[in-house]
Formats: C-alpha cells, structure tokens, sequence
C-alpha cells in the first residue's frame, strides 16, 4: 500500500479495520490518524488525508465511530473521530476475519513451496 | 459550506466529479472533506491547488477509497443499476433517431410529390399556351 496506489490488489476493505484500530486506542483526528497509520505500520501503509473521509463517513453513518469538534486554537477546530461500543465488536469481527484469511493464505502458500523456491 | 479559497473550491467539484455514489453521500463526504480544508487553510491561507492534492490526494485517490469500501454486494447493485440506465438511454435514443428519420424521409417523399405536379402543371400550361396560339 505504499504510496496509496490506486491499483493495490489487497487494500480492499482494510481501511476500515485499520480506522476501527487506531480509534480503539485513543479518539484522533484526521492527520493524526495519516500519521499514526504510517508510523505504526513501519511505512507500510501510507494513506493521504482525503482518502480516509469516505471510510470515516461510512463508519459514522453505520455508528461505528463518532465525530465531535474540539477547539484547538482561538479560531480553530478539529473533528476528533471516537469508537463506539458498535465500532469495538465490529473491529474484534474485523480483526478475526482478516487472521482467518491471512492463515489460510499462508497455508497456500507455504503447501506451494514458495519459501523454498525463493530461497 | 461556502469555500472562499478558489483552489479549494476547484478541489471539492473535482472530487465531487469523481465520487460514484449517490447525491446524499457525496454531500456527507465533501462536507467532512470541505471541514477538514477549511481547517488546513486557516493554518496555511495561501495554499495552492498543488498543495491542496499533495495533503488530501488527487480526486481519483478519494474515489478510490470509497469504492475500496464498498460491500461487494452494494457495489455489483450500483453497476448494475448503471447498465440497466446506460440501456434505457441507448434504447430511448435509437427510438429518437428512428422516428426523426421517418419524419425527415416523409417530409422529403412529400416535397418531392409536390414538386412533381407543379412542374407537370406548368408544362400543361406551357401546352395549352401553345396551341391556342
């Protein structure tokens, strides 16, 4: 996912549980949650601040997360992103669904003798 | 929400062009984008379309993400939908080319009926001017 490619063959749906995880650990605000995404993932995942709106309205919408603004400065305001009760079960459904996969894939693959022939 | 910064404005209607989903959702969408530029231009005034795209992404990134997440099922019922509309008008058009067709070529059929017996008229006349003289 590096450098947000708009041809990434597995970013689908992963954005959610990434948003779902970050906000399980503290209420963030956009930015905050570009740059923790990118930081806690080594650089792996690197996003940019637009394209996490849709996913944040959709988990709004469907009252997983929920927005509140909070002033930062004289002048200034900042949508801070919160994880609802909803948003934690969907996030532990999340987290399970993506291990299943990732095992079986990884079962395909080391039953396929990759490791070996890259080796 | 009433974007003063033109850069901005001209971001927000390049998403909005690029969003494939419903009126409703692309305004909930651009209202949290358009927030979060406003409170971007009040720490930098003078940002420019370019800095506008290397902060938020291009309009196509944005799309991208909302179709990344979309349910498979929500997603095949949009297209669809969309082959379904896009057949409707190809159907609807090539009715209209047909019937403005037929009228154009009766219209052409009654000319030139017209014109054919206006000219044998004519030569009748001619006729009759001639061997009366």
């Amino acid at each position: 996912m590096a450098g947000d490619s708009t041809q990434n063959s597995f970013r689908r749906g992963i954005m959610s549980l990434v948003l779902l995880t970050l906000l399980k650990q503290e209420d963030m605000y956009g930015y905050q949650l570009v740059q923790e995404t990118a930081r806690q993932s080594g650089g792996r995942i690197i996003t940019q601040e637009g394209s996490l709106y849709p996913v944040l309205y959709k988990l709004v919408d469907q009252g997983l997360i929920s927005d509140r603004r909070v002033q930062v400065g004289k002048r200034m305001t900042r949508v801070y992103y919160h994880l609802e009760p909803a948003g934690e079960q969907r996030q532990k459904e999340l987290v399970r669904e993506y291990e299943e996969i990732t095992q079986g894939i990884s079962q395909i693959i080391k039953g396929s003798g990759y490791h070996e022939d890259a080796k | 929400m009433r974007m003063r910064n033109r850069a901005a404005r001209r971001y927000l209607r390049e998403v909005r062009s690029w969003l494939p989903c419903s009126r409703k959702l692309k305004r909930g969408i651009l209202e949290k984008i358009g927030s979060t530029i406003t409170e971007y231009l009040a720490e930098k005034p003078g940002a420019d379309y370019d800095k506008l795209l290397a902060r938020f992404g291009t309009p196509q990134q944005i799309a991208a993400s909302y179709v990344d997440e979309m349910e498979t099922g929500e997603l095949l019922r949009d297209l669809r939908i969309k082959r379904r509309i896009v057949y409707c008008v190809a159907i609807t058009a090539a009715i209209i080319v047909l019937l403005w067709a037929s009228v154009v070529t009766r219209a052409y059929l009654r000319h030139v009926e017209n014109v054919k017996g206006y000219y044998i008229d004519e030569v009748g006349v001619i006729q009759e001017i001639i061997e009366n003289e």
